[in-house]
């Protein structure tokens, strides 16, 4: 993962994954692989901030949909900041993951 | 929840056949798929529908045939008869005949299913507004071609008229809202059929073989590929099997058995004629160059991700805006001029002899098949479905 950086911080509440750099391709996938691990040890609900993520591609947006779905599966909810960049955060829009996942504009 | 599937199935030789076999069996092990029911052309006599334990409950309804005109009032009638829950419809503009009334007639039923109160969702594999109709095969007369485009353009209002339309490329979500104005469209990545374990990347010079694999005839065209091997054979002195692997596009019929006899003076050269899905594996984990020898595109190729899923190197032509499509979705090729022989010889060539390059690209598209398996596409599909009966239980 040499392009991305993630931190995960483990509140009371929620869990709380920031993400920085570059979530595609490879990355993307080591990504799915940690956010999964955390969903199937915990029922807390989970936050993706994506604010300052550069580079995201399909890959990138599979991972956030599969964490979205194990999460629904077990009754919890994700809330995903978008990233600064609009350009980068496009494909919510296009592939319509705007209308049903809780996306809040970055900060 | 109950889905039905309008589309060819294998054995069936119908265009997208394969892409609705494994959709079916990545819906089927799905805990919210109750049933499947596939509506589909009908079979020769003595052929039967491909059909595996993890599709789960599935029943065939074979009601169409490819130029008939009835079709559509079939499909929507069986639909009616299951009332299922989501109709989904896995399309391209030639799915129901080649012949423009039946063509047409066909593209009309998933709006008729909307019509008839159940949800309806099109995969449309390829969109009229980037076909380029000479090089497709379709025409070349310019009044042929207007007509053509008008055509097309009322045909994909029509296909917008059903709740879901799902394109697998960004550029062309972009180009029908647009255009169309429509918001009823989304992006759905192709997807990749099967993701076998990564393999060895053991790139080696012996056994050399470049593979093409498709249904034949129109725009994807052989004689510049064995042209090229030939040339590459006669530069280097190295032995190179040549494998085409499939059949006629079933608009060219006897194609490739032309082919074979203007080249039968060549050696090693193999037409493996129609290759069974347990064959797939072997056809790909064989071949060390997969070369795309199209004159036009129409879209996303399923054999692009097939052969990054077996970790494959591949050629491709630089048509368009095909090699921004094929990064965009993570792929990588080694590109040449299309139909100019030197040039794809050149591209097969680096691939063959530079081991490193096509490590390069074998593993990079098998990271990128291996991040998008079918499983996981089934998901997004099943995310709008969720979507759209939510919307329409709020609706009643």
């Amino acid at each position: 993962m040499k392009n991305l950086s993630i931190k995960t911080l483990d509140g009371t509440q929620d869990i709380h994954i920031i993400v920085k750099g570059d979530l595609s391709a490879i990355d993307a996938m080591s990504f799915k692989k940690h956010s999964q691990r955390l969903i199937s040890e915990s029922d807390k609900n989970m936050t993706i901030d994506l604010s300052d993520v550069t580079n995201f591609d399909i890959a990138g947006l599979n991972a956030i949909l599969q964490a979205h779905r194990n999460l629904k599966l077990k009754g919890s909810e994700l809330k995903v900041i978008s990233m600064r960049n609009e350009t980068v955060a496009e494909l919510f829009y296009l592939t319509q993951f705007d209308k049903y996942l809780s996306i809040i504009p970055a900060a | 929840m109950k889905l039905a599937i309008v589309s060819p199935f294998p054995p069936s030789k119908g265009t997208l056949n394969e892409y609705a076999y494994h959709l079916v069996k990545n819906f089927g092990p799905k805990d919210q798929i109750e049933k499947i029911i596939i509506i589909t052309d009908k079979l020769p006599e003595g052929q039967k529908y491909l059909s595996e334990p993890e599709m789960g409950e599935v029943i065939f309804e074979p009601v169409w045939e490819f130029n008939s005109l009835t079709s559509t009032a079939n499909i929507v009638k069986t639909i009616k008869k299951h009332q299922p829950d989501i109709v989904l419809y896995n399309i391209q503009f030639l799915s129901f005949g080649d012949k423009k009334v039946p063509a047409t007639i066909g593209l009309f039923s998933p709006v008729m299913s909307k019509l008839n109160g159940i949800t309806s969702v099109v995969i449309l594999h390829n969109i009229i507004e980037t076909v380029d109709f000479e090089e497709a095969g379709i025409t070349n007369n310019p009044v042929m071609k207007g007509i053509y485009n008008i055509t097309g353009n009322i045909l994909t209002r029509t296909i917008l008229g059903s709740n879901l339309v799902t394109l697998t490329i960004p550029k062309y979500v972009k180009i029908i809202r647009e255009k169309y104005n429509a918001d009823n469209v989304a992006l759905i990545p192709h997807g990749t059929f099967e993701v076998p374990p990564r393999p060895d990347f053991n790139m080696s010079s012996d056994n050399l073989n470049v593979m093409t694999f498709g249904k034949f005839g129109t725009y994807k065209k052989v004689e510049s590929l064995i042209e090229a091997v030939y040339l590459i054979r006669k530069r280097t002195n190295k032995s190179i099997k040549i494998t085409i692997a499939g059949t006629d596009n079933p608009n060219v019929k006897g194609y490739l058995e032309g082919v074979a006899n203007t080249y039968s003076h060549i050696e090693n050269l193999h037409f493996t004629g129609y290759v069974e899905e347990e064959d797939v594996p072997t056809i790909f984990g064989d071949s060390t160059v997969t070369v795309f020898p199209y004159t036009s595109t129409t879209g996303s190729s399923g054999v692009l991700h097939q052969a990054g899923s077996y970790g494959n190197a591949v050629a491709l032509p630089l048509l368009g805006d095909l090699k921004e499509l094929v990064e965009e979705e993570g792929y990588e090729g080694a590109y040449f001029e299309p139909d100019n022989v030197e040039s794809m010889a050149e591209a097969i060539q680096k691939l063959i002899e530079d081991l490193e390059y096509r490590e390069y690209i074998a593993k990079k598209n098998y990271a990128a098949a291996a991040s998008l398996p079918m499983s996981e596409i089934a998901d997004w599909y099943l995310s709008h479905f969720e979507r759209l009966l939510e919307a329409k239980i709020q609706r009643t």
